[in-house]
């Protein structure tokens, strides 16, 4: 689907606004909570929508400068102008309001917060209970929020909360949403779990790889196959290993599916995927996940 | 945008679940040739489920069991070899690969149950015998390994005597069989006659017999409905149930449709309410054809 951009203006510190409309033909309506997968050229990258939910309003993402990220914010940020065309590859919904009338509670860390842009307004315009818990470093890069969801809203600037006491005053039939970094979101969910909320109430959305500047090199050795090479951080694994003629699937390459679950055999995996632990029991995920290092011995 | 990797009844579908972007988004792994890194995993294999017609244009899904290396692609990635070894003229007594000639449409899928990776492959044979079938690559794809149960394979040491007469058992067998079944394989065919076949699993007795038909729950996967898509077109499907410890296979050929939004599937279903209906009109139990033999490792966490 070719895009072409309409407007971009800034938002917030870092953060600016990207209008889309079709270059030709009219755009599918999107459901609260979907993502638009962008290609810009050698990356793919995926971005909530926060419009594009109405017949004929065109779409708009939201995007942070990351300035150690692997380029794609910077691109759009300092390349990306009003009347330029872009390709995406799709629309989809990983992270759909579950139908319930239990209250909703989304918590969001930093620019996490777009995918609930729309599924809390939605919440709003129904008769369910809602809260926004928002985590940001600096207030000044909170993006702006509908007028109304401002009454449900919490802001922590700065400072992490206690997140068992936050979850422990929440309904116990609520249904939870997590948005934002993998650490916040593994942190919430155990803690949802040790509180005894049921797993299916517990939903969480990534951001695909995030690198962190302290990724060791990799050993990697393949035991089925018997080879072995060095990963650099900067490619996902899973690139890396299907260069190296190893054959592991993929499908969202976000963290969301499981389809590119690989078993280790030895070595200690950094999680950088959204699923359920229980899931991936022994795995990890190679389209995001990373190791400390050195060496990682994978069942391949 | 590029033309859609998915025929009439695919779509139909998707669109009917409301899946049709991450279907695009995942249409992007469809090749014409097999991947390049899935090679050496071809030639690591030892077991292939094939997905075939009949003369009288009945469906099979068949798993043909050999050694490692047994399998292989061509340097072009274009072509795909199975070696066929039958000491006990088991699979001479299937109707499924019987009178396949080239330029018969057919499909692989190369599934390794101790790492739950697969790889579909559907194209067309160039050339058919008892000792080799070879196929023209038209597609070729990853699929996902969710609810894949793992097993390992252990030595067999010796091959089952094969079934009496035509193979035909009772009725009674196959349903406890599919009672404790957590996998089988289903083949069926797009337009034009194209065949597919792929992986179903879950708990056991995952799939459930009523009254003549087996039910088959469809979750929650790629999107591309492959299968239920196919069945959209062409209702006919074939079915093989295996029993992997004990080395034999049960092979269905049939009917089936898809069927959406049933009542009172929720759990069954794993809550997509999908489930595909099959009804069989021939069926065969067969030993494998070579002294196979899988033990059970773990059911996949996904099951619902
Ligand atoms: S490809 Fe979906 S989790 Fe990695």
């Amino acid at each position: 689907m070719e895009l072409v951009v309409i407007e971009k203006r800034l938002i917030a510190q870092d953060t600016v606004a990207v209008t889309l409309g079709a270059a030709t033909g009219v755009l599918q309506v999107a459901s609260p909570g979907a993502h638009i997968t962008i290609s810009l050229g050698e990356l793919v990258r995926h971005y909530s929508l926060t419009r594009g939910f109405l017949a004929g309003e065109p779409y708009e993402i939201q995007v942070l400068r990351v300035a150690e990220g692997r380029g794609g914010s910077r691109w759009i940020h300092d390349r990306l102008s009003v009347g330029d065309r872009l390709h995406a590859i799709g629309v989809s919904n990983d992270f759909p309001l579950v139908p319930s009338s239990a209250p909703a509670v989304f918590i969001a860390g930093g620019i996490g917060i777009t995918p609930f842009l729309s599924m809390a307004s939605e919440v709003a315009q129904s008769s369910r209970a809602l809260e926004i818990h928002h985590l940001v470093r600096h207030l000044a890069r909170q993006v702006p929020l509908p007028q109304a969801l401002l009454p449900h809203l919490h802001t922590y600037a700065g400072a992490i909360p206690d997140f068992a006491r936050l979850l422990s005053k929440l309904d116990p039939a609520s249904h939870i949403y997590v948005c934002g970094p993998v650490p916040m979101m593994s942190a919430l969910r155990v803690q949802a779990q040790r509180l005894g909320f049921p797993s299916g109430h517990f939903h969480a959305e990534t951001f695909g790889v995030a690198l962190a500047a302290d990724d060791p090199t990799l050993e990697v050795h393949l035991a089925l196959s018997g080879t072995h090479f060095l990963a650099t951080p900067g490619q996902p694994l899973l690139d890396a290993l299907l260069a190296q003629g190893a054959w592991v699937g993929e499908e969202c390459r976000r963290g969301q599916c499981g389809s590119c679950l690989v078993e280790v055999l030895e070595g200690e995996p950094i999680h950088r995927d959204a699923l359920d632990p229980a899931l991936r029991p022994g795995a990890l995920c190679a389209c995001v996940s990373w190791a400390r290092g050195p060496k990682l011995v994978l069942k391949l | 945008m590029q033309t859609s990797p998915y025929h009439v009844g695919e779509l139909r579908v998707q669109q009917r679940t409301g899946e049709t972007g991450p279907a695009s988004l995942n249409g992007r792994n469809i090749a014409p040739h097999v991947p390049a890194p899935a090679r050496g995993f071809v030639t690591q294999q030892d077991m292939v489920l094939l997905g075939t017609a009949d003369p009288q244009g009945h469906l099979w899904a068949t798993m043909v069991t050999g050694r490692s290396g047994f399998a292989g692609v061509s340097d072009d990635l274009a072509e795909v070899r199975v070696r066929i070894e039958d000491p006990n003229k088991v699979l001479e007594k299937s109707a499924a690969l019987r009178g396949l000639q080239a330029n018969d449409s057919i499909a692989m899928l190369f599934i390794e149950l101790s790492t739950r990776r697969r790889l579909r492959v559907n194209g067309m044979l160039t050339r058919a015998d008892s000792a080799a079938l070879e196929m023209h690559v038209e597609q070729s794809y990853a699929a996902c390994p969710k609810y894949i149960q793992r097993r390992k394979p252990v030595e067999a040491g010796h091959l089952h005597p094969v079934a009496d007469g035509d193979g035909t058992d009772s009725l009674a067998a196959l349903v406890s069989l599919i009672e404790r079944a957590d996998t089988l394989f289903i083949a069926s065919a797009g337009p034009d006659g194209l065949l597919d076949v792929s992986h179903r699993g879950g708990r056991a007795g995952f799939a459930e017999w009523h009254d003549g038909a087996l039910c088959i729950p469809d979750y929650a996967g790629n999107s591309m409905f492959n299968t239920l898509g196919n069945l959209e077109v062409d209702t006919r499907a074939g079915i093989c149930i295996p029993d992997f410890e004990r080395s034999y296979q049960w092979l269905l050929t049939g009917r089936a449709c898809g069927q959406f939004e049933v009542e009172g599937t929720e759990d069954q279903t794993g809550g997509t309410l999908r489930r595909i209906k099959f009804v069989p009109v021939e069926w065969v139990r067969l030993p494998f054809n070579t002294a196979r033999m899988w033990a059970f490792v773990d059911s996949s966490p996904f099951n619902p």
